[in-house]
């Protein structure tokens, strides 16, 4: 049992990164990026190559980081701000769009066979044996954890201590009253798909020596990712963190006491429930309106 | 109008005795394959298979001085689309018969369309015991299906192995379904059950929460019915909570991306295998393989052949043998009644292969490999398992 909600929460963690990314898009520019596994699944291929051409792994990761943040900026700049006054809808439609061109690219360039991704930490897992049964902590869940929280720190940093941070909540608030207080509402557009195409790569890496690099590779993590954030209340960068451990335990208790079969099942049932009785998710402030 | 009459009558007759898709200097066949998409990779090199068996064939003359012209469909392996594709072949092009299509959905879509309209298929790149069994007169299975297997994997590791304690894991789809069942039933023959089973979503990309069950009961053998990336993270996830027991898995997964991918955890793993390995202590089938070599780069020089080719190769060759049998006046009917004359009948790379007036399941034998130093070589001879 204790077990089980370990390694829940360390699937969970990947969710909330997931979650994280998607959110900070969604809440700061209106638009439910569809792209977003695909454009991580694209810039591990990058650092795949990299690799694959010998430079250092961590060299390599940083370069696909940096190229993957500058293609998140431009594809924000140059594709969605163009059509930003038409409609939310039309945005979405690019990102489709885009989810399509990247999964075209990366077959035409590397193909379909799987590639094998180093992993970032060996070794076997710490494996604690005594009265409450066998408990295993994997180096990765470490690793896995560490990112979670320094992310999470960074944000905090961001929004309580910097006035970036404030204008973030600014704009996310109300784009147009923020662009007349003087704000650069670009900018922080740009910011934001910086932060989500990072996270898309940063869960790529750490989930690729378990999917391999392919195509497809991060397809389940967008799912489980966006059920996080829905949990969570779309909007909320604390809800997107507990919709991802709450969701990552909740799955491993019904595979072990209900049926493994039903894990994925069940959390999309829990979409469903979450926003019949929670519209705003667990951790979403209502909203109330002035009539 | 009598003259009209004779000509209708002339007409008809033209119609009713001519078979389709056989003409005087060719044969007209059609395949369906997914040469675009995600898996163009499989229906590729399947295609190039067949196509270099054919052209072989025709170099040297044809069958009975016809030359098989193959028509190869794009459905990219997309059910929906084989449907489409299929018809048209059948409707338009009026393909004599449908040779080695790929995947198990599409094959199973198209399963009642052909045999209802009487065109024999011959060859599914597909694992399902629906296209056999029960046996449908136009459907010639030749791949071994995953009844079959599970049948010859419990049959092997309880008598050649001495398992005791066996562990099944089972994708929660068609194959893995069928494999676990299989598994059972000739586990119970032996008055035995597996010592757990383990359902999983291929999807899922972190089996820690599950091992955890495995380490609970310690089986000797598991059986892993998964495809080759879920496998290969089963494999890992098992060796590295420290289990040591012996792993079988399924015949698609014996292919040389399984090491790659896997590196040193695959030693020592074992799979079934229907296609025999070239090595060097069977000199016949050394032999063999380089003869498909050289018939293979007749056609595509310096390549090397991949194993979908191997299968297109296969489909390629049964079906040939079944044209020769069938002789020079060929009808779909002529080819069934010689396709049920194959008896332990083996070409170049197709072996042991049995079909008879009942019977559509065109192989009932495997054997098992293991990898060792990074190569798979034969554990087993031949395993052979009978429906009762």
């Amino acid at each position: 049992m204790i077990n089980q909600i370990l390694l829940g929460l360390s699937t969970g963690a990947t969710y909330s990164l997931v979650a994280l990314g998607l959110v900070m898009i969604y809440k700061v520019t209106g638009v439910m990026n569809f792209a977003f596994g695909n454009m991580g699944m694209f810039f591990v291929y990058v650092a795949f190559w990299f690799i694959s051409l010998n430079v250092n792994i961590y060299l390599g990761i940083l370069i696909a980081l940096i190229l993957a943040g500058f293609a998140g900026y431009l594809l924000e700049r140059f594709a969605l701000r163009p059509i930003r006054h038409l409609s939310h809808a039309s945005m979405l439609i690019v990102t489709f769009g885009v989810l399509m061109i990247l999964e075209g690219l990366a077959i035409q360039i590397w193909g379909t066979d799987y590639k094998n991704f180093p992993e970032l930490i060996k070794g076997r897992p710490y494996v604690f044996r005594g009265d409450f049964g066998i408990l295993v902590l994997r180096r990765q869940d470490i690793l896995v954890y560490s990112i979670l929280i320094f992310v999470i720190l960074f944000l905090i940093f961001l929004f309580k201590r910097t006035k970036f941070g404030i204008a973030i909540k600014a704009v996310s608030e109300n784009e147009e009253v923020a662009g007349y207080m003087g704000i650069n509402v670009e900018r922080i557009f740009s910011f934001s798909w910086i932060f989500g195409t990072l996270m898309a790569v940063t869960v790529g890496i750490l989930v690729a020596p378990k999917t391999f690099v392919s195509p497809s590779m991060l397809l389940f993590y967008q799912l489980e990712g966006f059920t996080a954030a829905v949990l969570g209340g779309f909007g909320s960068f604390s809800g997107a963190v507990f919709g991802g451990l709450i969701l990552g335990v909740l799955e491993n208790l019904v595979g072990k006491y209900i049926s493994n079969d039903l894990k994925s099942t069940f959390s999309l049932l829990l979409i469903i429930v979450v926003l019949l009785f929670f519209p705003n998710g667990l951790f979403g402030a209502r909203k109330s309106e002035r009539v | 109008m009598k003259k009209f009459l004779i000509f209708l009558l002339v007409l008809t007759s033209i119609f009713i005795f001519a078979e389709n898709g056989v003409y005087d200097d060719e044969i007209v066949v059609g395949s369906f394959q997914a040469l675009s998409g995600p898996y163009a990779i499989i229906g590729q090199e399947m295609t190039k298979g067949m196509n270099a068996y054919f052209n072989w064939i025709n170099s040297n003359g044809g069958i009975y001085g016809r030359k098989i012209k193959l028509i190869v469909a794009d459905d990219q392996l997309n059910p929906s689309k084989t449907v489409v594709e299929v018809k048209r072949l059948v409707e338009q092009d009026k393909v004599f018969a449908i040779v080695g299509g790929l995947g198990t959905y599409g094959c199973l879509a198209v399963m009642d369309y052909l045999n209802e309209n009487g065109v024999p298929f011959v060859y599914q790149g597909a694992g399902t015991s629906k296209l056999v069994e029960p046996p449908k007169k136009y459907i010639f299975g030749v791949q071994p299906d995953y009844t079959l297997e599970g049948h010859i994997i419990a049959k092997f590791l309880v008598e050649n192995q001495g398992a005791k304690k066996i562990a099944v894991l089972y994708m929660n789809n068609d194959i893995g379904i069928e494999g676990q069942l299989a598994v059972k039933d000739q586990l119970s023959r032996y008055n035995m059950k597996p010592a757990i089973e383990i359902s999983y979503n291929p999807a899922e990309t972190d089996y820690s929460a599950q091992v955890l069950k495995l380490l609970d009961v310690n089986p000797d053998h598991i059986i892993i019915y998964g495809l080759i990336t879920d496998t290969i993270r089963w494999l890992k996830t098992i060796r590295d909570y420290g289990l040591d027991s012996k792993i079988i898995t399924i015949y698609p997964n014996a292919d040389p991306n399984f090491i790659r991918l896997a590196g040193e955890y695959s030693e020592g793993v074992m799979f079934t295998g229907w296609v025999p390995l070239p090595t060097p202590d069977k000199p016949e089938y050394v032999k063999d393989f380089e003869r498909y070599v050289r018939i293979f780069q007749e056609t595509y020089k310096d390549q090397i052949p991949s194993s979908y080719a191997a299968a297109g190769f296969i489909a390629a060759e049964v079906f040939v043998e079944g044209l020769v049998r069938a002789g020079r006046d060929l009808t779909r009917e002529g080819l069934v009644k010689a396709l049920e004359t194959f008896d332990h009948w083996s070409g170049i790379l197709a072996k042991d292969i049995t079909w008879g007036p009942n019977r559509r399941r065109g192989k009932d034998s495997m054997y098992i490999l293991v990898v060792k130093d990074g190569q798979f070589v034969p554990l087993t001879d031949l395993i052979t398992w009978k429906q009762e």
